[in-house]
C-alpha cells in the first residue's frame, strides 16, 4: 500500500466537503463522502500510487496532492452514475 | 485569429467519427489544422475533408523530438514509443507486443504560427509535448487528463498544470476526460 494513500483520502474529503458544504445537506456530503471511501478504494489506491511516483521524481507533494483533487468531484459523478458499485478493476 | 477568421487546432483527430474538426469545416469563418499519425485514420478525415481550402492536415505525430518513432496500433488508443498512455497505464500491457507503425514526429513549433484560438490535444499521454513546444497562447486549451477510475492520469499532469498557471490559463471545466483550460 502506498504511503500516501491517507493523504490522498484526506485531499479527496477536504476538496469535496469544501465544494458542497452549504450547497447541499450537510448528511448527503458526509454520505458521499463516506460512499466514495467504502466503494472507490481502487481509485483511491491509483491515485496514492500516482502521487508516490510524482514525488519520487521530485515533485512537490503538496502540489500533486492539489493537482489530483478534482477527482473528488469525479468519484462522486461515478457513484451517482453507476448504481454504488465498488470498483474492482 | 488569421485575417478575421478563427483558427481551431485539432492535435489528434482520430477516425471521422470521433474528429471534430469535421463538425465545423463547412463554416467559412473558421480556420482548421488537424494533427494525425495514424495512417488509416488520416487517410479517412483527409478523404472526407476533400478539396476545403480552410482545412489543413497533416500525417505527423506531435512530440518533444523531431524525427521518427513507433505508433502502437490499439484503434482509437494508438500512443506513442515511450509514452505512458491511457492504454498502457490501464491495461498495463507491454506495448511492444502491439503491432505498429513508424511514424513521423514534429513539434508543433514547426507549423503553429502564433494565431491559433482554441486547441483541442488528445494524443495518448503525449500532450505535454504539444503544449511544451506552443507558439500560440490559444484562448482555449482541451486537453486530455484522466478517465473516471483513476486507472489513468496523464503522465504530465504536473508540467501541463504548471505550464497553464504559469501561463495565465484558468482551469474553467473538467469532464470527459479533459481538462479546459481558458486564458485569464
Amino acid at each position: 500500500m502506498s504511503p500516501y494513500l491517507e493523504q490522498v483520502k484526506q485531499v479527496i474529503a477536504v476538496t469535496y466537503l469544501q465544494g458542497n458544504l452549504g450547497r447541499i445537506p450537510t448528511d448527503q456530503v458526509i454520505e458521499t463522502v463516506y460512499r466514495i471511501f467504502l466503494l472507490k478504494q481502487k481509485p483511491m489506491a491509483n491515485l496514492a500510487a500516482y502521487v508516490e511516483r510524482e514525488v519520487a521524481r521530485g515533485k512537490s507533494l503538496n502540489d500533486t496532492l492539489s493537482n489530483i483533487s478534482f477527482f473528488a468531484a469525479v468519484l462522486a459523478d461515478y457513484l451517482e452514475r453507476d448504481g454504488n458499485q465498488p470498483i474492482t478493476k | 485569429m488569421r485575417n478575421g477568421k478563427t483558427v481551431l487546432v485539432e492535435v489528434g483527430t482520430g477516425p471521422l467519427s470521433m474528429c471534430f474538426l469535421h463538425l465545423l469545416w463547412d463554416r467559412s469563418d473558421i480556420e482548421l489544422y488537424g494533427f494525425e499519425p495514424h495512417p488509416g485514420y488520416f487517410a479517412e478525415v483527409r478523404a472526407a475533408a476533400g478539396d476545403r481550402t480552410n482545412v489543413h492536415l497533416f500525417n505527423v505525430a506531435i512530440g518533444d523530438e523531431p524525427g521518427k518513432l513507433k505508433l502502437y496500433d490499439e484503434g482509437t488508443s494508438s500512443s506513442l514509443a515511450g509514452v505512458s498512455s491511457p492504454f498502457a497505464q490501464h491495461r498495463k500491457e507491454d506495448p511492444e507486443a502491439k503491432p505498429y507503425h513508424m511514424v513521423d514526429v514534429k513539434r508543433v513549433s514547426d507549423f503553429d504560427t502564433g494565431d491559433w484560438d482554441i486547441l483541442r490535444v488528445d494524443t495518448e499521454g503525449a500532450e505535454w509535448f504539444c503544449l511544451k513546444h506552443l507558439v500560440s497562447r490559444p484562448r482555449e486549451i482541451v486537453v486530455e487528463i484522466y478517465n473516471d477510475l483513476a486507472t489513468y492520469i496523464n503522465p504530465h499532469l504536473w508540467e501541463i498544470q504548471d505550464w497553464a498557471r504559469r501561463e495565465g490559463y484558468r482551469l474553467t471545466s473538467i469532464q470527459d476526460s479533459d481538462f479546459i483550460y481558458t486564458r485569464a
